[in-house]
């Protein structure tokens, strides 16, 4: 899923991006502000971490103007200040969850989750489709109680097509919420990724076809046979 | 509020003791009126039971051996009447009854021997049961054709006895004339004036306390306001202004002074708050980047290389945060009052060389233009750990906010027994109302944290306490695009001249002590917090 991290403060900055990379997440990070303001309006980002003090524009104002381009993301905020006023006014202000610092890497992860989960309308951390089962929160994916060993880059391919199972995706939107800017890729590389998912997912008899190409639109994560 | 009993408010005392005195100068006062009427138509009355005696007196006349009343043939009205009647009565100086009014029957008078002059007048009780007062005459009566010659009144003693001189007294008798009178009509006038006394002096006692009551009530009123005001006023109150419309002028500068103290209240409480929030906030954020980092690197084994960076990044922060802390702590000695002042001999201008030297790394990298206009040698003997620190903070944050390619001066020079120095750079773009915050704790123009460590706001504030407890003033202007901050100390020119002639030991010295005080900033330079830490 596509995270945008504006934290000022560069150790807390760096350790937030670096652990959400490693969880698969595709990763944005910026130091101010108004960077953070360029890359919410022109990135479709499903969570953004939002600390409340930075230099420039402050979090508050980032939040708003973030809320003005209609931005879908849900906001993680992150604030060192633990007066009642300021949360409220940060969760008044449009913010979806708030986290004090310091907090613990895994608490933080466990938010993100549910943001992930609140933006998809997902109720649970497990997203079944058909005999396919994602566990978000211990990253196995398992196909008729079979682990399928999945890399990074395709667990994050195969979450988001999951969370929007049953509906055409297409590739642009794949590369918005599964690749960063340190991505580097090459134009077809999200059909390279498909066709490595297919291959691990459809390898045993008996599996059915699960990624469904809609030629001309994109992909469709169904458990139900389709005509291609 | 806490119910104060009724009887220790100001509203009883002051209704009690009002009171009190009134009712009391009120009673005494009706008391002393009464009196004075009483004795006042006492008086009149005896005046005119005198006048009859006298009456009767010049009509009483001798006439050989016999005694004529004249006044016996065409007996008076009052004398005759059987209601309320008056009583006459003469008495021969053997004792003898020699004539008595009717209605006295049987009954006798008493004896009362005044002169005619001033009769004798006693109150008495009358035959019939009634009080009342006698007046008694003893005179020798008239002798046919004598005139009595003394007009009553004018008569005193020496004429008197110039009288008596001539009258042969041998064959003259002496008769005592004594006429009572009932005072009933006395007595009811007088008991109507009591009651009139008594009954007002009752209704000014009620009325008295009720009215007073009233207006206590009244013009207390905005006392108690005031009061309820001020008792429900609580820490998260402070914004509340007290208001008295119908105030008496008393109570005006009362209020405005309350008000003033409130705002004052809450514009410190206000920076307590902030204080505490902003070091919660600086030193949370260290601890957040260090546990986030540190979290970070026990996720999953990873290089050496990883592990050495995470833990270069750590060791960062912990400085960083010793720096803030160490800040913290000096001003904390600082207001405590348990820093003391240590003077020196102090070689300014060594020391801002020192200190230029110091920050030349970031002078060079932002392509600053330094002008030292400080002259050669300046010494003086102050404290020079403590202005070591505060010019250290000065030139630290001249070199981290002047702008890029901008301009630095540092200015020293003595005047008087004073030590100026000034430290300025370009690039201020404070307003006004942020160049009236620059000493606050943590305060910073950016309100973010991004330099936590270094620049954490604490370096004016820190310089500025420093300098007063130097016995100085610190003052920060922006002028045309230029933040200048000016200090000012009491500090004691020491001539160069001097020490360089006259005594090398001196020169010697204040190179120890120079050197002494670089060891001792070095040693503080935990309360530098700016120190390098900037660019």
């Amino acid at each position: 899923m596509r995270i945008l991290v504006v934290e000022d403060y560069a150790p807390v900055r760096t350790a937030v991006a670096e652990s959400l990379r490693e969880c698969g997440h595709a990763v944005d990070d910026t130091d101010n502000g108004q960077d953070g303001v360029w890359y919410a309006v022109n990135n479709d980002y499903d969570v953004i971490i939002l600390d409340l003090m930075l230099p420039g524009l402050s979090g508050m104002d980032v939040l708003k103007r973030v809320q003005e381009s209609g931005s879908q993301a849900r906001v993680l905020m992150l604030t060192a200040r633990d007066a009642v006023e300021d949360r409220v006014a940060g969760l008044n202000a449009g913010a979806d969850d708030y986290l004090i610092k310091p907090f613990a890497m895994e608490e933080l992860h466990a938010r993100v989750d549910v943001l992930l989960r609140r933006r998809y309308n997902r109720r649970s951390s497990v997203i079944e489709v058909g005999d396919l089962k994602i566990d978000t929160s211990t990253q196995t994916v398992t196909r008729s109680g079979i682990e399928v060993p999945l890399t990074k880059r395709e667990y994050a391919l195969l979450v988001f097509l999951a969370s929007r199972a049953g509906e055409v995706v297409s590739r642009s939107e794949i590369w918005d919420h599964v690749y960063d800017f340190t991505s580097d890729a090459h134009s077809n590389v999200v059909d390279v990724y498909i066709r490595y998912l297919r291959k691990k997912l459809e390898q045993k008899p008996g599996w059915t076809r699960l990624i469904h190409t809609r030629r001309g639109f994109g992909y469709i994560l169904n458990a139900e046979k389709s005509v291609e | 509020m806490t119910a104060v009993p009724f009887r220790r408010t100001l509203r009883f005392r002051l209704l009690a003791g009002i009171t009190v005195t009134t009712v009391s100068v009120l009673c005494v006062t009706q008391l002393l009126l009464y009196l004075l009427i009483r004795r006042q138509m006492v008086a009149e009355f005896d005046a005119s039971l005198a006048a009859r005696a006298r009456s009767l007196a010049v009509l009483t006349e001798q006439t050989g051996d016999v005694i004529d009343m004249k006044f016996r043939e065409h007996p008076m009205q009052e004398f005759a009447r059987s209601i309320r009647p008056e009583y006459y009565q003469v008495t021969h100086e053997s004792g003898d009854i020699l004539a008595r009014s009717r209605q006295l029957r049987n009954a006798e008078l008493p004896e009362l021997n005044g002169c005619l002059v001033l009769p004798m007048i006693r109150s008495v009780m009358l035959p019939d049961g009634r009080r009342g007062r006698a007046a008694g005459i003893r005179f020798c009566p008239r002798v046919d054709g004598e005139t009595l010659d003394v007009p009553v009144g004018e008569l005193d003693r020496g004429d008197d006895q110039a009288d008596l001189d001539t009258v042969d007294f041998s064959e003259r008798a002496f008769v005592t004339l004594v006429v009572a009178r009932g005072t009933e009509d006395l007595d009811s006038s007088l008991a109507r004036i009591r009651s009139l006394l008594i009954g007002s002096g009752l209704l000014a006692a009620v009325l008295i306390p009720g009215v007073l009551s009233w207006l206590t009530w009244r013009h207390m009123k905005p006392l108690k306001s005031l009061a309820e005001q001020i008792d429900s006023v609580g820490a998260a109150g402070l914004h509340r202004r007290f208001e008295l419309p119908d105030a008496p002028g008393e109570l005006e500068p009362v209020v405005l002074r309350l008000n003033e103290l409130m705002g004052e209240l809450e514009e410190a409480f206000r920076r307590e708050k902030e204080f505490s929030s902003d070091a919660a906030h600086e030193l949370r954020t260290p601890l957040a980047g260090m546990r986030a980092t540190l979290e970070f690197s026990l996720i999953r084994p990873r290089s050496q290389e990883a592990y050495r960076r995470s833990i270069r990044t750590c060791l960062r922060i912990v400085q960083d945060t010793e720096s803030v802390i160490s800040t913290l702590l000096a001003l904390a000695r600082i207001d405590s009052g348990r820093e003391a002042v240590e003077p020196g001999m102090v070689d300014v201008t060594a020391l801002i060389e020192r200190l230029l030297c110091r920050f030349s790394e970031r002078i060079r990298e932002r392509r600053l233009n330094v002008r030292e206009d400080v002259p050669a040698g300046l010494t003086v003997v102050t404290d020079g750990t403590k202005l070591g620190v505060v010019l250290s903070n000065l030139l630290d944050n001249a070199t981290c906010y002047a702008d890029v390619g901008g301009h630095v001066t540092v200015c020293a020079k003595m005047n008087d027994d004073r030590l100026v120095i000034t430290a300025a750079n370009s690039g201020c773009t404070l307003s006004e109302r942020q160049m009236v915050r620059v000493f606050d704790r943590f305060w910073r123009a950016d309100t973010s944290r991004s330099a936590t460590g270094s620049n954490s706001g604490l370096g004016l504030a820190l310089s500025q306490r420093i300098i007063q407890l130097l016995g100085g003033t610190i003052t920060a202007i922006c002028d045309e695009g230029n933040f200048v901050v000016t200090i000012v100390i009491p500090a004691e020119w020491v001539d160069a001249d001097e020490n360089e002639c006259g005594l090398e030991g001196h020169v010697s010295e204040r190179t120890d002590a120079g050197r002494e005080n670089g060891a001792a900033s070095a040693g503080e330079r935990s309360a530098e917090p700016a120190v390098g830490a900037c660019g």
